[in-house]
């Protein structure tokens, strides 16, 4: 009995230790070759670092690309197209159209 | 999401002692709570930016409207003094930030990730600041050129094409001398010592209290909560270690992806200690952390490319989403429909963030959002490397930036992958990408509200065989969605107000404020300590049970290839067929 318990604490052990190794190979050793010979990798990755992105966020609001996306965008549409900005008809439209969408999908998804 | 078996678990009575007892409303207390404070500290200050906005624009506004033929230095300099206007910049907002510091980047010391010393960070600052020199001086250059050239334009009053072109690239090589001076810049300032064990301590002490007092109110021992509270905070900071290492950070896998691979790893080995189990609050922290996302759903960010932008993001995406949960339904046949709607979001919206926000609106199992984060991490790494290259090997060249952009922007999962792919393929590429994914990342409210409506009101009716009514739904709803949709509509008229005092006054105060300077820096933390909670209570034999027949990937492939063919399709016919001019324009 204490013989399969000793056996079951180190196969436990192992198995996390061994994971943690593998995972260090992959961060020093895989993960480096696969950057420099994945063809056009190596390359985002040089903007990954000379850009400083966080390329691991989730959130629009944790990305600088997107404030100042937003402000370039937003401000070439009000310089040379100020009546496409704004709630405008279309642009109301295409969020009726999301709703509409959701609600013919309220009523008609499948329940089985 | 319930943390165990039992899928519906509310009963159908209403008791006011609710608002105090369950962790629905707790989570909405607490992160209102955190709101509130950030409310506190940043609102008194908008008389000041105000002004000071209000100065800028005196100064140049005249400048940036000399022509609408292009966007002039005047134009730039006026952008770029009105984004340095940020409330979190007071000093409160730079104490707050670093004590809610994650861990550093490091390369192969993990040590650097919580200690720099100065000898170490002086010989980074002599490097860094021979570039940032170097860049400040082609900068200058660049300017020059760019001042000369518009002079002419203007000379000619801007009727002069060759002129306004010549005017129009000069200014652009001055922008781009400009960014990579920024971009130096920043290494230089970040280059700093810094020594994070003791505020690291410090946050885990405040959130063990924080959490706690929710906890005591609801009935649990406190005492037990902070000891077993260390664990998980601990394993929450190596997560963020391990996720800002160098080459996991480039193959872009985060913090969730760790929390859960690390929690996953001790449960199912070693196990989790019995006396840490009190800290394992999934849902607690989740929902808290989901009531802070609410804030930054702002709805007037829905306008940034106009009626184009909307129709990709807002017309697709549901699209992509009604008919892939049918696909599972009726092909896959999926044996759970929660399972089946939390990876139609995490799909078709924008990964984790709506992965989350799905699975707790419709009480899906741990396990089910476990799966479908884990998918949606694999085919964004995958397709952060893949889409750039397709779109350079089969876009005609006048197409890569806008189409490439809008295509990558809707349809890779997360929001720093598509910046990454976005990058690659050039600034306007990242302009139209990153805006993209803003305005599918507001999407999570509106589908996070139709799942948790439809679910009440259909799926759990059918479950339980009973007609719901009206009083009934309510009794059903969960209840923190109505906080992350107040917080939503609170903050989206905020900003709306405050941006109606004063062009630019609702980012900085909103945006550089209360979200970048509150929301956002607790927001992370709470998400990773539920993903912890969920990796320390999956057990890999649950997991496989529900990917049983490959069905999940089946199911997520059959998706993403519907919505990378509708979003390539409708960014095509959105941009150069219904309204070429506003891809003109941008």
């Amino acid at each position: 009995m204490e013989n399969t318990e000793k056996k079951s604490w180190l196969k436990s052990w192992g198995v996390l230790i061994l994971t943690l190794f593998l995972l260090w190979i992959f961060a020093f050793i895989v993960g480096p070759w696969g950057e420099q010979n994945i063809p056009v990798f190596s390359s985002i990755v040089e903007v990954i670092e000379r850009d400083n992105i966080d390329s691991t966020a989730y959130m629009y609001t944790e990305i600088e690309g997107s404030y100042t996306g937003e402000k370039d965008l937003l401000g070439s549409l009000k310089l040379k197209m100020p009546e496409e900005t704004g709630f405008n008809l279309t642009f109301i439209s295409g969020i009726a159209a999301c709703i509409a969408l959701l609600c013919l999908g309220y009523k008609f998804l499948p329940m089985k | 999401m319930s943390d165990n078996s039992e899928i519906v678990q509310d009963v159908g009575k209403w008791e006011w002692s609710e608002m105090w007892k369950k962790e629905d409303w707790w989570a909405i207390w607490l992160g209102f709570i955190i709101l509130l404070a950030g409310v506190v500290i940043y609102f008194p200050q908008s008389g000041e930016l105000k002004q000071e906005l209000s100065q800028i624009e005196a100064k140049y506004q005249a400048e940036a409207q000399k022509t609408d033929e292009f966007k002039t230095i005047g134009w730039y300099k006026l952008n770029d003094a009105k984004s340095g206007v940020k409330a979190k910049s007071s000093k409160i907002g730079k104490w707050l930030s670093n004590f809610t510091h994650k861990p550093h980047g490091w390369s192969t010391n993990p040590l650097d990730a919580f200690y720099k010393s100065e000898s170490k960070a002086q010989a980074q600052q002599q490097q860094a600041a021979g570039r940032y020199e170097a860049a400040k001086a082609t900068t200058a250059n660049q300017y020059q050129e760019a001042l000369q050239a518009e002079k002419k334009a203007e000379a000619a009053g801007f009727e002069n094409e060759t002129l306004n072109e010549q005017a129009k690239a000069e200014i652009l090589d001055w922008r781009n001398a400009k960014m990579a001076e920024s971009k130096a810049k920043k290494k230089l300032s970040s280059a700093k010592p810094y020594n994070q064990i003791y505020s690291l301590l410090g946050l885990g002490v405040f959130f063990a209290v924080f959490f706690g007092i929710g906890m005591k109110c609801m009935g649990k021992s406190f005492k037990e909560f902070l000891g077993a509270f260390t664990f998980i905070y601990a394993l929450t900071v190596l997560a963020w270690v391990f996720s800002y290492q160098d080459t996991m950070k480039h193959y872009g896998i985060g913090y969730a992806a760790w929390a859960i691979f690390l929690g996953m790893l001790i449960s199912n080995t070693v196990g989790t200690p019995k006396w840490s189990k009190p800290a394992i609050q999934t849902e607690f922290y989740i929902k808290t952390g989901l009531v802070l996302l609410g804030a930054t759903i702002l709805f007037e960010k829905i306008i940034t490319i106009g009626t184009a932008g909307i129709f990709v993001a807002w017309v697709v995406t549901p699209t992509v989403w009604l008919i892939t949960y049918w696909f599972g339904q009726k092909i896959v046949k999926m044996p759970s429909k929660r399972l089946n709607a939390t990876i139609c979001s995490d799909m078709s919206v924008c990964g984790v963030s709506a992965a989350i926000a799905t699975a707790s609106a419709c009480k899906a199992k741990k396990e089910e959002l476990t799966l479908s984060v884990g998918l949606s991490l694999v085919f964004t790494s995958i397709m952060m490397i893949l889409m750039p290259i397709v779109i350079h090997a089969f876009f005609p060249e006048d197409k890569v930036m806008v189409l490439g952009g809008a295509w990558m922007g809707g349809t890779i999962d997360a929001t720093g992958a598509v910046a990454a792919a976005g990058a690659f393929l050039g600034e306007k590429a990242l302009y139209v990408a990153a805006t993209i994914k803003m305005i599918q990342n507001v999407l999570i409210g509106v589908m996070a509200f139709f799942v948790a409506i439809y679910f009440t009101t259909k799926v759990e009716a059918e479950e339980t065989g009973q007609k719901i009514g009206l009083i009934e739904i309510w009794y059903r709803f969960p209840k923190f969605v109505l906080g992350f949709i107040l917080a939503s509509v609170v903050f989206s008229l905020f900003y709306s107000s405050f941006g109606a005092a004063q062009d630019g006054l609702g980012s900085t105060m909103i945006d550089q404020g209360v979200i970048k300077g509150m929301s956002d820096l607790f927001r992370k933390w709470f998400f990773t300590l539920s993903f912890v909670s969920i990796g320390l209570a999956t057990n890999f034999r649950e997991l496989k049970h529900h990917f049983k027949g490959g069905k999940p990937l089946i199911l997520y492939v059959f998706g993403q290839t519907f919505n990378l063919t509708l979003t390539l399709i409708a960014a095509y016919v959105v941009f150069y067929i219904i309204f070429p001019d506003i891809t003109a324009a941008i």
